[in-house]
């Protein structure tokens, strides 16, 4: 009896489960870890995103196909400043940041959590030494 | 215990946690010394007291400016929770001054 109230158990527990997230994996698989030479142009934020999550980081641009683009890079420690430029690795999400710029309101920045970030500097051209 | 940096702060479980970098000179073993006292400055040799525990934090090194977050972070952080916390002057008689103690 005993027995049969645990599979009961058991059975009632995983049809609330297929109830609740359906068809689709429970765990769903991270996005592979992307690489992105960014720029950041505003102060530290703290903001609230689409998905009602709140994330610490920063408004950077990166450059695409030669057009820019803008994204929400997630930092829990915030030591960065306005217009460093950023070797950024990590995941991108599906989730956004409404955000307004001049005249464009509610532009969806997407949101990308960071998991390593080091500073971009350029090493300068190698010019040959005059005989 | 030698400080490797001034006072700063890592990230654990989304709160920050201020303290300092120690290394341990015997063995080059690296430690985050949680402490809010923030009297002491990099260079600073000190003893310390408290619990030790490992974790994975998100933090910011101002050395190489290279953030890494607690998901990337291969091994985790050693951590010192200081009980005490005194100055020690290696130079001079080699005995520890105590300079200022935390909690």
């Amino acid at each position: 009896m005993r027995h049969l109230r645990k599979v009961h158990l058991s059975g009632m527990i995983i049809g609330l489960l297929f109830l609740h997230f359906g068809c689709q994996p429970i765990f769903k698989p991270r996005a592979p870890v992307q690489e992105y030479k960014v720029k950041i142009i505003a102060d530290a934020e703290f903001v609230r995103t689409r998905h009602g999550e709140y994330v610490d980081g920063y408004l950077a641009e990166y450059e695409s196909q030669f057009l820019k683009q803008w994204m929400f890079i997630v930092l829990e420690i915030q030591k960065y400043m306005k217009d460093d430029r950023l070797i950024v690795t990590g995941r991108p999400t599906e989730d956004f940041v409404p955000m307004s710029f001049g005249n464009q309101v509610d532009v969806q920045v997407p949101v990308f959590y960071v998991d390593k970030a080091a500073p971009n500097i350029p090493s300068g051209p190698k010019i040959p030494m005059l005989k | 215990m030698l400080l490797t940096s001034d006072h700063t702060e890592i990230v654990l479980f989304s709160a920050k946690v201020p303290g300092y970098w120690a290394k341990q000179l015997s063995d080059e073993q690296e430690f985050f010394l949680s402490t809010q006292v923030h009297s002491y400055k990099k260079g600073d040799h000190v003893r310390v007291e408290g619990p030790f525990g490992n974790a994975f934090a998100s933090v910011y090194r101002d050395e190489t400016g290279v953030y890494l977050s607690a998901y990337r972070q291969g091994l985790p952080t050693a951590i010192i929770v200081v009980w005490k916390m005194a100055e020690y002057k290696v130079q001079k008689d080699a005995q520890p001054t105590s300079k200022k103690d935390n909690r």
